[in-house]
């Protein structure tokens, strides 16, 4: 045994106690989440695979979702309403709007559930919680790259060429990101508390749908109150850059871009420590 | 030396009656209290699942906790594992835990054995490139080698635990929780299991052991903490908190007199049941402590609801180990006339051929010798205290070594008929 004590001091260094029932801070909440990685990637490929190994579709349903809203779109609120469409064609006027807004529901419909979906790894494991939420979002995003993919085809049969503006793309890819983590985190979080969160959440982004710049372009929003509109619903500078982007084939207003940007991480910060704080009792009320 | 888990002050509180709050509730409390009004009738009421709790857990050693059902002790594991936090007090600890808390947590259904193990190994902390080198570990520990490439739901639930467990067993922890996990599979399962319980022990893995499994708890623990009502009762060496926990045990079997809290239990036949045993001298006197070789006089307090005739008595001395030596009239075939009401039965053994230890006393009655029934319970437990020198043994043995020997000591002695021949060379 004394031996065994000597070999422990020269050996390694005495490990440090950690307490583990006091409050952490955020960032290295994060730091530990960012060593959890592979266990973000290893859920993240869980969740693709068990969501296509379930449908008989399969990656077919993640195009058919923004394709079939996108026909009847362009049919009802299109040629039946006329709504202005800025010159763009009616399917890509559409499209291009709804592929970050099937992004950003999909993400709801399976982030916000997902830690009430894993109660007996929550009640029995321990992991930074946010890792299921946020494995959603990024198994959401397999579905978004499916349907991006789609809108190739859009392309073609309207002989719409990339532009360089396309490569603005990737910064409105990452600022929808950490919108969608920062609202899944919020609601996730909730609804582990309050169950009614379920069924709220159909309702919340049907009147968020209306309340974005997708049936609709931006230039129909009265323009006394249009800034505050952007700063107060940060998908809508994302929605009016992607139409920007694909249906125009300009550069995005870059200041809209910075604000959605700025408001998305205050958001996030914001639902991070929302969550991290209700992240103690999950396995208490769950 | 170094504690590995520190666990000061610690307190657990809970909202009693539902699980999760639902809005309106917490609205309407929420209103009231701006109202300035009490709303105590639809306080959700509370209790305290752990109280003030203290310990420590030293480096490599195994600490088994016991109590009696919601006692608290699943909580304060859960506490440790970071799964629950404290209301009061805190929790530390030095290193990476691994919980057997649950074997098979984030099994999926619809995923294949494969893509599982993987995912559970990634859950309980091991990296990817860990869970490669340890995958043939993991599957031929499991015995599921054919089985990998297919789906979980079409697992049987033996295979489905073995999977969890031999994941969970892989993992290489400083400190190891265990909860009731020992119970799963087959016999052999179970004991491998426990094998590799023991061998992590000998690794020098912290363990903090819950099981209701008393028998696994002795063997496996250096030292007991007893909980009751989530307070500490007694901290210590295995032995005497055994022995303390034990005759705790005994005293709530001796004060639960109303027969027909027995008689729910499985103790045999409804009609005739074992209201308690008791341990005597020889001499008639009560006694919990016996020394080697004396003779242990019980008294059996039984109680028949109707008349029985010929009704059949057996009596175990047991240890963690399972039953030493037994009296029993299926064999010996010296059962009573007839008996009706309550009344006593004695059994003397004449001498305790034991080492060292606390034993208990199983018994069980059946309505007539063929009525087939086997679940004898635990119903008294005594201790042998005696000097090893009155064994006539001089090699340096101690009590808390004895009780992973032999304990039956039958008079024995050595021969050598060839010493000092070519065929015993000294």
């Amino acid at each position: 045994m004394a031996q065994l004590e000597a070999l422990d001091v020269v050996g390694e260094q005495p490990q440090p106690l950690n307490i583990i029932s006091s409050r952490p801070r955020l960032a290295s909440s994060f730091v530990e989440f960012l060593s959890y990685r592979e266990l973000l990637w290893t859920l993240t490929i869980r969740e693709v695979k068990v969501r296509y190994s379930q449908t008989s579709l399969g990656v077919a349903w993640a195009v058919a979702q923004p394709l079939s809203l996108m026909l009847a779109f362009t049919i009802f609120f299109g040629r039946f309403a006329g709504m202005p469409n800025d010159g763009v064609p009616y399917p890509i006027f559409y499209y291009s709007a709804l592929l970050p807004w099937t992004f950003f529901t999909t993400c709801l419909a399976f982030g916000v559930p997902s830690l009430v979906m894993n109660v007996s790894l929550v009640t029995k494991v321990y992991f930074p919680r946010e890792i299921l939420p946020v494995a959603s979002v990024l198994s959401a995003l397999v579905d978004y790259c499916a349907a991006t993919a789609a809108f190739g085809l859009l392309m073609l049969i309207y002989r719409v060429a990339p532009t360089p503006a396309y490569l603005f793309l990737v910064p409105m890819a990452i600022i929808q990101l950490v919108l969608a983590i920062a609202v899944t985190l919020f609601f996730a979080a909730i609804n582990v508390s309050y169950r009614d969160v379920r069924y709220a959440i159909p309702l919340v982004s049907q009147i968020w749908l209306y309340a974005t710049p997708v049936i609709y372009p931006l230039s129909v929003v009265p323009e006394h109150i249009r800034t505050a509109y952007l700063f107060l619903n940060p998908m809508a500078p994302i929605i009016e850059s992607y139409r920007q982007v694909l249906g125009i084939g300009t550069s995005p207003d870059l200041s809209l871009l910075g604000l959605s940007a700025l408001s998305s991480a205050i958001l996030l910060a914001g639902g991070y420590a929302y969550f991290k704080r209700a992240e103690r009792r999950f396995a208490d009320v769950i | 030396m170094t504690n590995v888990v520190e666990v000061s002050g610690v307190s657990k509180k809970f909202r009693k009656g539902f699980r999760y709050w639902s809005l309106r509730e917490d609205l309407s409390l929420f209103g009231r209290k701006i109202l300035g009004r009490n709303g105590t009738a639809h306080q959700p009421e509370e209790f305290w699942a752990v109280r003030e709790l203290s310990f420590s857990v030293r480096r490599g050693e195994a600490l088994g906790i016991v109590g009696s059902n919601g006692a608290g002790k699943s909580t304060t594991l859960k506490l440790i594992s970071r799964i629950s936090y404290p209301t009061e007090g805190s929790v530390g600890v030095r290193g990476r835990v691994a919980s057997l808390i649950e074997v098979g947590a984030g099994l999926h259904p619809e995923l294949t054995g494969r893509d599982n193990v993987f995912i559970n190994a990634a859950i309980m902390g091991m990296t990817r490139s860990e869970i490669e080198k340890k995958f043939d570990a993991i599957v031929s520990f499991a015995e599921l080698q054919e089985f990998m490439d297919m789906p979980v739901k079409r697992y049987s639930s033996g295979m489905y635990v073995r999977l969890g467990f031999s994941v969970a067993v892989h993992t290489d922890p400083d400190i190891l929780l265990v909860d009731e996990v020992l119970s799963v599979g087959d016999v052999a399962f179970q004991a491998k299991s426990m094998e590799r319980m023991l061998s992590f022990r000998e690794k020098g893995v912290s363990i903090v052991f819950v099981s209701h499994n008393l028998p696994a708890v002795a063997q496996m623990c250096d030292r007991l903490l007893w909980i009751e009502k989530g307070e500490k009762k007694l901290l210590g060496k295995t032995p005497e908190v055994m022995e303390a926990y034990l005759e705790a045990q005994d005293q709530k079997i001796a004060d639960s007199k109303k027969p027909q809290d027995i008689r729910g239990e499985d103790m045999g036949s409804a009609d005739i049941v074992i209201e308690r045993i008791t341990t005597h001298r020889a001499d008639g006197s009560p006694a919990r402590e016996f020394a080697y070789r004396e003779p242990l006089l019980l008294k059996i307090h039984y109680r028949a609801f109707t008349e029985i005739r010929r009704p059949c008595f057996i009596v175990a001395i047991s240890n963690h180990n399972g039953a030493l030596f037994a009296a029993s009239m299926q064999f010996d075939e010296r059962f009573p006339a007839s008996v009706k009401g309550s009344g006593v039965v004695e059994l003397l053994f004449e001498e305790l051929p034991l080492l060292p230890s606390t034993y208990h006393v199983m018994g069980q009655i059946r309505r007539n010798v063929a009525a087939n029934y086997y679940n004898p319970k635990i119903l008294a437990s005594f201790v042998l205290r005696s000097p090893f020198k009155s064994y006539g043994y001089t090699g340096g043995v101690g009590l808390a070594n004895s009780r992973n020997t032999a304990p039956i000591v039958v008079p024995y002695e050595w021969r050598f008929p060839t010493e000092g021949t070519d065929g015993f060379a000294g």
